[in-house]
């Protein structure tokens, strides 16, 4: 299902959820967005952990955002370049490493790893646009505002990445998956 | 199998592991830890910045 994408409006006279139950149930998953774009458990457990330690300083406020969930996504892939140092730092070490899956790594079966390897290799911003749509389930506009794009960017980078995809995995693209 | 289905199956295999493997109420003191604050479990009403009522002297008149 679709999630609203827009964070920032406050919601007038709602409850707004408490930190502890929005943690347990989201911190698993941005560790899981993180981890298919890094590949390194470590790495994206911090990123996840200081992103969920900024919405913990300001929960007043953030527990009232029409969409806290989607605000920590967004905070989590664009957190003041770390992310992306962290993406192009794994990139190399994918591209070296003889040994292709760490031991304190989330399990997955090969063919779902290999997907993962395969995402990593794009360029970043082609990678958090399929990861945003795939594994979040994002439109293409929520995407785009996730990322701060215009929607026809993301439209073209997710064919482009697409297309990439296939011919790495040898997979067929299909013609019904355009956005 | 296309390349959009194995995206959507890598994925739903993604969150799935995660969520069953990540250690979520350990990271949560973690958080407690570094802020030295209790996690709210509850909402947390919001002092306001004024005092409510003028202080009262301290000096009883007899």
């Amino acid at each position: 299902m679709r999630q609203d994408n827009g964070d920032r409006d406050e919601r007038p006279g709602s409850t707004p959820e408490p930190f502890e139950a929005f943690y347990l149930r989201e911190y698993p998953q941005v560790v899981g967005l993180l981890l298919g774009l890094l590949g390194s458990r470590p790495m994206a457990e911090e990123l996840a952990q200081e992103t969920f330690l900024v919405a913990y300083r300001d929960w007043d406020r953030i527990s009232r955002l029409d969409n806290p969930r989607a605000w920590v996504r967004k905070v989590a892939i664009n957190q003041r370049g770390s992310f992306l140092r962290a993406y192009l730092r794994q990139q190399t070490r994918d591209r070296d490493a003889t040994v292709r899956y760490e031991d304190d790594s989330i399990k997955l079966a090969d063919d779902h790893a290999e997907v993962w390897q395969a995402v990593r290799t794009l360029p970043p911003l082609q990678a958090q646009v399929i990861a945003l749509h795939y594994y979040e389930d994002y439109s293409v506009a929520q995407v785009a505002a996730a990322l701060r794009k215009a929607p026809g960017t993301i439209k073209a980078q997710l064919h482009h990445g697409r297309r990439k995809l296939a011919r790495l995995l040898g997979a067929e693209t299909d013609r019904r998956s355009s956005p | 199998m296309n390349i959009d289905d194995r995206l959507r199956a890598a994925s739903k295999a993604l969150k799935e592991s995660s969520v069953a493997q990540v250690d979520a109420a350990s990271q949560l003191r973690e958080i407690v830890q570094r802020t030295g604050r209790p996690v709210a479990h509850g909402h947390t009403a919001v002092l306001p910045d004024e005092p409510q009522e003028s202080p009262r002297s301290l000096v009883v008149c007899v």
